[in-house]
């Protein structure tokens, strides 16, 4: 919703940083909204639109992508156990520096960042590539400066979700029972306890 | 070929070496992208295509539009006609709506 746009925390510095620098508002600002997103098909669907592959005027020597605010970064999602299992290395040039962090420890650090490498992994590596990383803002939570412009929510095409794989599925349905069980011991308990209590009640 | 060299730079226009040389490199280049021009525009104008019938028209996809051109043996519209998803997107629907009449 509109929130008071006075009400953006963050560095408004970094949110307008190069905006100069991007010529031709005849941009669209597409808003996506990265909450419960599956982090790579959201990030190729940002790729995608950042590229211009979605205007029949596509020209591949010409930057003309739409500029892509992406909203609540702090709440992408990943599959299977990415969580604590995917790492990024980088060396740093010095021999024996590889370094790594996992996708936890990124997230804490700086949420943004996670969809930032997403999507800059997946355009393609040439002198465009610059240009279109400024044209990304990444925001963590769900506010952003850019209230006065005109923005276009964007609708991410229906997923297909892989059905489960047998042994997956038995063990969500007996998570699931399990969960039903623990909830009615405590009904069943509360009931107890209230019984119990109206006794005392009748009893004194 | 000093002629065909006068718009090069620097010593590769005054230096008889360097002009047999670079006018050399430059016929050879000239003949391998006039093969290459083939493809790169067909290229663009496949993924042109593709966007526009992602935009406007009901078909999905350039590979499910190309699927009912040909199926509806609409042979006629090459790849260049992606100048008409460009120029008159309007077109674009009348085409889909015949094929879909058709189907």
């Amino acid at each position: 919703m509109a929130a008071a746009p006075p009400a953006f925390t963050g560095n408004l510095k970094k949110a307008l940083a190069g905006l100069r620098r991007i010529n031709l508002d005849g941009l669209r600002w597409r808003v996506f909204d990265a909450k419960g997103q599956v982090l790579g098909r959201l990030a190729s669907q940002i790729a995608v639109v950042l590229q211009g592959k979605d205007k029949p005027t596509y020209a591949p020597h010409v930057e003309n992508g739409d500029m892509c605010v992406v909203l609540n970064a702090k709440d992408i999602s990943v599959t299977g156990r990415k969580m604590t299992d995917k790492i990024y290395y980088w060396h740093t040039g010095y021999i024996g520096h590889l370094k790594e962090r996992r996708l936890k420890d990124q997230m804490e650090r700086d949420p943004t960042e996670v969809i930032r490498k997403a999507v800059l992994r997946m355009l393609p590596r040439n002198r465009l590539r610059d240009d279109r990383d400024r044209k990304l803002r990444i925001f963590s939570g769900g506010e952003h400066p850019f209230h006065d412009r005109p923005l276009e929510p964007f609708v991410m095409p229906p997923r297909q979700v892989r059905e489960m794989r047998p042994r997956a599925r038995r063990a969500l349905i007996r998570a699931q029972k399990k969960e039903q069980a623990n909830r009615a011991a405590a009904e069943s308990a509360k009931d107890e306890e209230d019984g119990k209590t109206a006794k005392a009640e009748i009893k004194a | 070929m000093r002629s065909f060299a006068s718009n090069f730079r620097g010593a590769h226009l005054r230096l008889n070496r360097m002009i047999t040389q670079q006018v050399r490199r430059a016929f050879v280049s000239s003949h391998r992208d006039r093969g290459r021009q083939k493809r790169d525009f067909r290229r663009l104008w496949i993924t042109r295509i593709n966007a526009a019938t992602r935009i406007y028209k009901v078909f999905d996809s350039y590979s499910k539009l190309i699927h009912n051109l040909y199926k509806n043996e609409l042979i006629l519209n090459r790849k260049m006609l992606a100048q008409v998803a460009v120029l008159n997107p309007n077109n674009l629907y009348t085409i889909s709506n015949k094929i879909k009449t058709i189907n």
